[in-house]
């Protein structure tokens, strides 16, 4: 049942990006609303939801993408492995709202650094005609960090209230509360 | 190094493998029914917002050009008479050309062959400028083939699968093609520059090229047809001393909003 709301939610933010994101350009870019949904599903502890997110959200963008299959679910889950162990065996304290701004360039580094590796590994086994160059992806890098950036909060907040839901759920599908 | 034996490298991997297999079928074009899915899956949430929203920026967006569109109307206007006149001449031209055809025996011209699509999407994250088209080869498209929209040259086709295709945008710093003053017939090339438009590139220093002037494909590549409309001539982008001439070409085109077009076969 909670994989089927992931399933909903992802469908509705994707909608919120196209729809409403999409008219709002912020020099060009528009913010990636279900890469922070699924980073902090990856920065779950002792969970692996944020996996089947990874999986989704970069299946849907990848059918969305006019570029070679793969590249987005492959950075997603790159992605998703790396802020899972980051957060479960190497991160001692906390994140603090202070440290997210380091934490999102760091996360679009290497979203952008997933989607150009495998691009490049695409194009040169001739299964694409071009790719997406370095230079491509780092003038959209700071609009783009700043986009997500302030849109990091109000995703926060969904995703608290969507683990409250699915909390609920679980709980009242146990039969603890009627 | 423990972890990487854990779970989580478990889950990884047997998604990864996932993944691969899905890349297999989509490269044999089996994905497309679950692609069209998933692209009409969010529509209904978003075309809900997109009710919404696209009325209120359209008001702001007006409102913040109104004195360009006053200025544009006056120059509209000029244009529009010009062109009443140009239509009188050009009508005259094409009986006297007709009348030339049939007196010389000459077969008339076939006119375009177009595939009628829609967009499904753009690239996801404006990554690209590309669309994501709802025709595909087993209507007729085909790798390289131009689209357009309204007349003009939008873009051209660079994945053709069996039910939808991708298309990348003119405005596409990817993008180029060969392009002919209409004025003058001096080839050159359009180019898509990122974040301003289009530009008419390599053109000689000998050539005129003056504000106004039509370009148009020059029909060099042959999956693209000679003559289609790309834009007129804008702003001066070089100087006296480059090796060539460069100029900013002007589309009406929006080409953030276009939902039909057509592939010119």
């Amino acid at each position: 049942m909670k994989y089927l709301i992931y399933f909903l939610a992802i469908i509705f933010l994707l909608g919120i990006n196209i729809g409403l994101f999409g008219h709002i350009p912020f020099y060009g870019q528009i913010p990636n609303l279900l890469l922070l949904f699924a980073c902090f599903f990856a920065m779950e502890k002792q969970s692996y939801d944020g996996f089947y997110v990874c999986l989704l959200a970069g299946l849907f963008l990848d059918f969305f993408s006019t570029q070679f299959f793969g590249g987005f679910t492959v950075a997603f889950l790159s992605l998703g492995l790396v802020l899972h162990l980051m957060f479960n065996y190497f991160l001692a304290m906390e994140v603090n709202w202070k440290m997210l701004g380091g934490v999102l360039c760091a996360v679009l580094i290497l979203f952008y650094g997933s989607l150009w590796i495998y691009g490049f590994l695409v194009y040169k086994f001739n299964l694409a005609h071009s790719y997406l160059s370095l230079a491509d992806y780092s003038r959209n890098f700071l609009p783009a960090l700043v986009y997500n950036l302030l849109l990091m909060y109000p995703i926060y907040i969904f995703y608290e209230t969507l683990q409250e839901w699915v909390g609920k759920l679980l709980i009242r599908q146990r039969g603890v509360i009627k | 190094m423990r972890f990487i034996y854990t779970k989580a490298f478990g889950i990884f991997f047997a998604c990864l493998a996932l993944v691969a297999i899905l890349v297999f079928l989509q490269t044999r074009g089996l994905l497309d029914p679950v692609r069209k899915a998933a692209l009409s899956a969010p529509k209904p949430v978003a075309a809900v917002i997109s009710g919404v929203v696209s009325p209120i920026k359209f008001f702001f967006v007006t409102a913040y050009q109104l004195h360009k569109i006053v200025d544009e109307n006056t120059e509209l206007r000029i244009k529009v008479a010009n062109l009443e006149q140009n239509l009188v001449q050009y009508n005259q031209q094409i009986r006297e050309n007709e009348a030339l055809r049939n007196e010389l025996g000459f077969v008339k011209y076939s006119k375009l062959q177009l595939i009628a699509c829609t967009t499904l999407s753009r690239d996801a994250f404006v990554l690209s400028d590309s669309l994501i088209l709802n025709c595909g080869s087993a209507d007729g498209v085909q790798e390289g083939q131009a689209v357009i929209s309204q007349g003009y040259l939008v873009g051209k086709i660079t994945y053709a699968g069996k039910t939808t295709s991708n298309a990348l945008l003119a405005v596409s710093s990817k993008f180029s093609t060969d392009a002919r003053l209409s004025q003058t017939n001096a080839t050159a090339l359009a180019v898509g520059s990122f974040g301003s438009g289009l530009i008419l590139d390599q053109l000689a220093q000998t050539q005129n090229l003056q504000k106004g002037w039509q370009v148009v494909t020059a029909g060099i590549n042959q999956r693209i047809p000679k003559n289609l409309l790309i834009g007129e001539v804008g702003d001066m982008l070089s100087s006296g001393s480059d090796l060539f001439k460069r100029a900013s070409v002007v589309s009406p085109i929006d080409f953030d909003n276009l939902e039909f077009v057509f592939v010119v076969k």
